[in-house]
């Protein structure tokens, strides 16, 4: 008895996965220019990093350390 | 009674799920390499961490700009400073944990797409420990007062969905972003 909730249970997951991939797949594939643009993004530093590291050095000017 | 012969439900659900759906739709689109539905998820988590990224460039140099004008004001100097900006360094931390986490996602895709032993489970991984970071982005995001992008919350569940949870203990660092947030 106790293995139909978690029968219930795994259908659920089954279908909230399949929607994911559903919706997923029908908000269209992505280009490889898409792809190599990211890459080429990624690869290097992040904004809010280098934003982080300018932000600290002006605080240690107009603060002192 | 007789369940302790068996795994776990959830360690079933969590690793065998995964492998079944992508076995489909590697079936689906032919075999042979990642099914689109992997570029996709890729590509897409990967412009949505930029996205974030330079939303939280913007909002950092604000903030940075308040802390210092607040600790010049209260006296406080650097330390005042650095206290006040403890949740965004943790933000920060984490942007760059789930930015390595995406970039091992993209290189096993290359690996998957040029047919290597073990391209996919690499990637099957490498997606997981990438939904293990974008958690601890989306806690660090809102621990900053950062609104979370919608586009970070959709692939978060897009790539959970797709890779399970197949991230070795330890290996999504982004885990322990928890602790500064």
């Amino acid at each position: 008895m106790s293995d139909i909730p978690e029968a219930i249970a795994l259908a659920k997951l089954l279908l909230d996965i399949g929607e994911r991939i559903y919706r997923t797949i029908i908000t269209g594939s992505a280009s490889d220019e898409e792809a190599r643009a990211i890459r080429r993004v990624l690869g290097a530093e992040l904004a809010a990093v280098l934003a982080k590291r300018a932000a600290d050095a002006k605080a240690h000017r107009t603060l002192g350390t | 009674m007789t369940r302790s012969n068996s795994l776990p439900g959830c360690v079933v659900l969590c690793l065998g799920v995964p492998v079944v759906l992508l076995g489909l739709a590697a079936v689906l689109t032919g075999c042979g390499g990642p099914p689109a539905i992997a570029t996709t998820v890729t590509v897409r988590t990967g412009t949505a961490l930029h996205e974030t990224d330079l939303a939280v460039a913007t909002a950092l140099t604000e903030a940075a700009d308040r802390a210092i004008a607040a600790a010049q004001a209260d006296g406080s100097g650097f330390d005042g400073y650095a206290r006040r900006m403890a949740p965004w360094s943790a933000l920060t931390d984490a942007l760059e944990v789930t930015r390595q986490t995406w970039l091992a996602t993209d290189r096993s895709l290359s690996a998957w797409e040029a047919g290597d032993d073990g391209g996919q489970i690499g990637w099957m991984r490498a997606a997981a420990c990438t939904a293990g970071s974008l958690a601890a982005l989306t806690r660090a995001l809102r621990v900053a007062g950062v609104p979370v992008p919608a586009s970070i919350a959709d692939v978060a569940e897009q790539i959970t969905g797709v890779a399970g949870a197949l991230c070795s203990p330890g290996a999504a660092q982004g885990t322990s972003a928890e602790g500064h947030s």
